[in-house]
């Protein structure tokens, strides 16, 4: 189903069959960080691209997809309903940016997690409340929280 | 008779070359933020030590942990872990050109899939050198 959603959306540019690579329509670059981090489906793939065309990145690194496992128990990764993208070292966009350009492509909610002297560093976008994002982390009215480490 | 024997000797003086590990003990991590990390520990006594953690998003001191360890063996690039009742393989690479601004030469650890329920979360995993132990 994912490929057939990407195949669509997306084309599969991989050089390094560690990192899968795809270009949006519009030129964008979404880069996984590992073979292990699953390309969203349907909306949040939809969303994804939005968010990776309007952000202002010419390539945006995302760390964290549609994974069905290994994550916290009703985690929105496992419900295809979140992603991660790789932090301020990796991605050079402000949170101003990204809270706007998640805002517009449909994400509601998150948080960056700072993970100090790490590259660990990311932000958490997700469709809905719930599994530990609530209205604080509402990205239509406040400004994206960091929770330092 | 002299055939057979020279065969013999080139078996005898290519096998351990051939099975030669080109793994180096160490610690091995996931890299790239999420809210999970692994790590492997690679012992030089061939005991490995596995560790996956995870949490919701900004609560990572509330984070699960799951541990397990084993025996590692190694042939070449193929490492098998051994648990008490399964065992899963591995494969031993270079990063190659990666968007993580890694040195290209970095050791990497590359699961495939692997059905185990209980192992699942490393399913096409990498993880990558990041401390080395002499031995």
């Amino acid at each position: 189903m994912a490929q057939a959603t990407s195949k669509i959306l997306l084309t599969n540019i991989t050089t390094n069959k560690l990192y899968p690579a795809y270009k949006t329509k519009k030129g964008t670059v979404i880069q996984l960080n590992s073979k292990r981090t699953g390309l969203p489906t349907g909306v949040t793939l939809s969303s994804l691209i939005k968010f990776a065309d309007s952000c202002g990145l010419k390539s945006v690194l995302i760390t964290g997809g549609y994974e069905a496992k290994g994550h916290s128990k009703n985690s929105y990764h496992g419900l295809n309903l979140a992603i991660d993208i790789a932090g301020k070292r990796f991605n050079k966009i402000s949170h101003t940016k990204v809270r706007s350009s998640a805002t517009k492509a449909g994400f509601t909610h998150g948080i960056y997690e700072n993970f100090k002297g790490t590259k660990r560093d990311h932000w958490h976008l997700q469709i809905g409340a719930g599994n530990g994002l609530s209205t604080k982390h509402s990205l239509k009215s406040y400004a994206i929280k960091t929770k330092n480490y | 008779m002299l055939r057979t024997l020279i065969f013999t000797l080139l078996t005898i003086l290519v096998t351990p070359a051939c099975s030669e590990c080109m793994l180096t003990n160490g610690i091995y991590e996931k890299a790239g933020g999420s809210e999970q990390s692994t790590t492997l520990t690679l012992s030089a006594n061939k005991k490995f030590t596995l560790t996956h953690k995870n949490w919701q998003p900004g609560q990572y001191e509330k984070q699960q942990t799951i541990s397990s360890n084993g025996n590692w063996t190694c042939n070449q690039d193929r490492v098998t872990l051994k648990f008490k009742n399964k065992s899963i393989q591995l494969k031993t690479t270079i990063a190659g050109k990666n968007p993580l601004e890694l040195n290209p030469k970095t050791k990497v650890l590359s699961f495939g899939e692997i059905s185990d329920s209980s192992l699942d979360y490393l399913s096409n995993e990498i993880l990558y050198l990041e401390t080395t132990f002499s031995n």
